[in-house]
């Protein structure tokens, strides 16, 4: 079996583009994957551009392989672009395997661990009581794990002080009303300085947070080794890093509670599953990110199914947030449907999702799309 | 003053393609940029192509607000593909407000520390009596430092280390007998080696033999490295393929490197290097600055090179021994910095000093081009 094709398809879903990778093989035989550098997908495409027909001709069904070759290219080792293509491409290679062997993607990997997928509800709103409204909606139909968080960003303006005061008044309201055997976390999006960090950790009382997911920003290991000094709250990290060699100091170190790992991000389910296996030997949970498309929940559902260490996977599909919007178009056919609070592991072979090749040509296409450009009240430039 | 315009133009300039890029600006001063992810031009494009949806309007003169809003304001920050982007427009941005000042880059960065920039050649011949010769012609035109390629190095298919190691150590040593002590030698292995293979490379030879070592193993774990730097009294020269900052990070403040490779194109151009170039004064580490591309990137590394205190050589592909390259064409670059013996002359014109000709680069084409796949000899994927 020989590739014959790989192309990029840029569509608008709900609020945020999606870039579907296709790979063809000369005998028909076809896989999907998901890139997931939202917000600088021409840059993706770019990158596969510069490729020209490099993948053409290679055997899908060796995806460990494609993936050294393309990871040794000039460019490509840690580099966010380079590895969101990657990351795709073996996506699509592994679907296009699963269905060329008729097995799911799964059994790839290793094998199906567990028969459902346990997520974290992310649930969302801007002032305490709506929030945890939305909260007791989301166990009431079954999440025993939730991301609470703020719903809108100021439009331009971004004060750490404002969500350091708001988190700490709805966190320990949402443990009073929900009670102490759901798992709550909050992500603060790295936005705050080790300083404000610890000043938000020192307000919240001890049992109230069991995870805090990027409060500081991830380039330099050693902050990070500051802020664990400072809190003996869980921290949920890694959603950022393009490769092994990005997660190696924070398990090493142990930085890292949960580790984030986003397969369209990371160097897909090839590198996903290395990253794993080394937080095993670290006793550290996986908690995927997964802020994408119907292709991204798939994947992720597969290795999750695939891993010993995993904890809860992201589902934005809660009662009330609109980002379930991202998950529900015309042209996915076949996207895993939750259960309760739970994905099913699927069975169909490959990822279990069809793309509908009609619906796709048919359906809104790129369109430009930036995060919000936060600055701080003096304004200078902050993260998003 | 308010951006205008920006231009992309990949070009194919002697063996390689360049990426220039132009910026227009309401005052009818524009600056050019270069960016350095050879190979990866496209992918480099769609990101300027997504940050051109803002800048257009912004004043260049704030290049440092403008560098914290390109890598801060996006979904994820850093890698190698948008910081090349930021890089390329980022020396354009020092390029107008030169120009705008009438005074010369290096003013900008806290004036000029020399009047002349001192460069290193590299050997083309690979080792054998040829490579010889080439030592002692460069010796004879005034260079006084000269890097040497090891052993297969162009190989089109096959590389096999311990194949390399053992004809690289006996022809450094050779090498070195010819030109006695006085000339500064260093070896280039493009991260090709293991941490083992290299041990065994650095113990074939006498103490005194090489003066710096570049890129003997792959960066990504610093780890590694401390690991190899405990094995060799050989100087390190690393940092090439660095894109931030906090790449360079571990390896400063664990003292791995001796000599910083920063390369202004891919490390985030002015703004960037300056941080790196203040923290590796710190530690005590000179810039060795990569320059493997065109007259822009020469011109903005001789502009860095002026203005830091702790400098030792630039790299030159224009020496006497490689003008086969071809990468500084005077039709296509009418105006360059000069190049004088073995030293640049620190330009005094406003901007860069450099001079395009945008009709010639507008009618210049761009070839897809792949370095060599490189395979050991059991078939399996090495470094190119």
């Amino acid at each position: 079996m020989k590739i014959a094709s790989v192309e990029a398809f840029p569509l608008r879903v709900g609020d945020q583009n999606q870039l579907l990778v296709k790979v063809a093989t000369v005998c028909g035989v076809v896989g999907w994957g998901e890139s997931g550098l939202t917000s600088r997908e021409l840059a993706v495409m770019g990158a596969l551009s510069d490729l020209g027909d490099f993948l053409e001709g290679r055997d899908p069904l060796r995806p460990a392989v494609v993936w050294e070759d393309l990871h040794l290219r000039p460019g490509f080792a840690r580099d966010r672009v380079g590895m969101a293509l990657i990351s795709a491409v073996d996506i699509a290679l592994h679907d296009l395997a699963g269905k060329a062997l008729d097995v799911p993607v799964h059994r790839l990997l290793g094998g199906a661990r567990r028969s459902r997928v346990p997520t974290f509800g992310c649930v969302r709103a801007d002032d305490t009581e709506t929030l945890i409204g939305f909260a007791q909606g989301a166990v009431d139909v079954g999440w025993r794990c939730l991301r609470l968080g703020w719903r809108t960003d100021a439009p331009e303006i971004f004060d750490p002080q404002d969500i350091i005061t708001f988190a700490g008044e709805f966190l320990p309201e949402a443990r009073r009303a929900l009670g102490a055997r759901i798992t709550l976390g909050v992500d603060m999006h790295h936005r705050l300085s080790v300083g404000e960090a610890a000043r938000f950790c020192a307000r919240m009382p001890a049992g109230v947070l069991d995870f805090l997911e990027e409060p500081i920003r991830d380039e330099c290991p050693s902050a990070y080794v500051a802020l664990r000094r400072m809190t003996r709250i869980p921290l949920a990290i890694g959603e950022e890093f393009t490769s092994r060699w990005q997660f190696l100091p924070y398990l090493e170190q142990g930085l890292c509670d949960f580790a984030r790992i986003d397969v369209c991000n990371v160097g897909g389910l090839t590198e996903a599953m290395r990253v794993a296996g080394w937080c095993s030997a670290h006793g550290i949970q996986v908690m995927p990110h997964n802020p994408l498309g119907p292709i991204c929940t798939a994947a992720s559902v597969h290795m999750a199914a695939a891993m010993p260490n995993h904890a809860f996977l992201e589902c934005w599909e809660t009662p009330h947030d609109d980002n379930a919007a991202r998950q529900s178009s015309p042209v996915f056919r076949g996207a895993l449907k939750l259960d309760g609070a739970d994905y099913p592991v699927p069975h169909a072979p490959g990822l279990g999702v069809e793309i509908d090749e009609t619906s796709l040509a048919k359906a809104p296409g790129f369109d430009y799309f930036e995060m919000p450009h936060l600055r701080r009240s003096d304004g200078s430039f902050t993260n998003w | 003053m308010k951006i205008t315009a920006i231009k992309s133009y990949p070009v194919r300039v002697g063996v390689r393609n360049q990426l220039l890029v132009k910026i227009e600006t309401d005052q009818g001063i524009h600056g050019w940029g270069e960016s350095g992810l050879s190979y990866r031009e496209l992918a480099v494009m769609g990101a300027i192509q997504h940050y051109a949806q803002f800048l257009m309007g912004r004043d260049p003169m704030n290049a440092g607000a403008l560098w914290q809003e390109m890598y801060r304001s996006q979904y994820f920050e850093g890698g190698r593909v948008l910081s090349a982007a930021i890089a390329a427009l980022d020396i354009a941005f020092h390029d107008i407000k030169g120009k705008a000042l009438g005074v010369p880059v290096h003013q900008l960065l806290g004036g000029r520390h020399r009047d002349r920039v001192p460069a290193f050649a590299t050997t083309s011949a690979p080792p054998g009596p040829a490579m010889v010769d080439q030592v002692l012609e460069l010796a004879e035109a005034g260079w006084t430092c000269v890097r040497l390629m090891a052993e297969g190095q162009e190989n089109p298919e096959t590389f096999e280390p311990r194949e390399s190691i053992a004809p690289t150590a006996d022809w450094a040593v050779k090498a070195r007998e010819a030109i006695g002590a006085g000339m500064v030698l260093g070896m280039e292995y493009h991260h090709r080696l293991s941490v083992a293979e290299a041990a065994s490379f650095c113990q074939k030879l006498p103490s005194g033999t090489l003066d710096f070592l570049e890129e003997p193993i792959r960066d990504e774990n610093p780890s590694s490295y401390e690991s190899l730097r405990r094995m060799t009294d050989i100087p390190f020269a690393i940092g090439e393929e660095f894109s931030s900052k906090w790449q360079f990070l571990p390896y400063l403040e664990r003292d791995i490197l001796q000599f910083a490779r920063i390369d202004i194109c891919n490390v985030g151009g002015f703004t960037e290097a300056m941080k790196i170039a203040g923290w590796a004064e710190a530690h005590y580490v000179d810039l060795m600055p990569h320059n493997p591309l065109g007259p822009v990137c020469t011109a903005a590394s001789v502009h860095l090179a002026a203005a830091v205190p702790n400098f030792s050589w630039l790299e030159c592909r224009d020496s006497p021994a490689e003008r086969h390259l071809g990468f500084s064409p005077t039709d296509l670059f009418p105006e360059q910095v000069r190049l004088e013996g073995a030293n640049y002359v620190v330009p005094d014109a406003p901007g860069l000093g450099v001079e395009v000709d945008e009709e010639r680069l507008a009618a210049a084409v761009f070839e897809y081009s792949e370095p060599p796949h490189l395979r050991r000899r059991d078939g399996s994927f090495t470094n190119w």
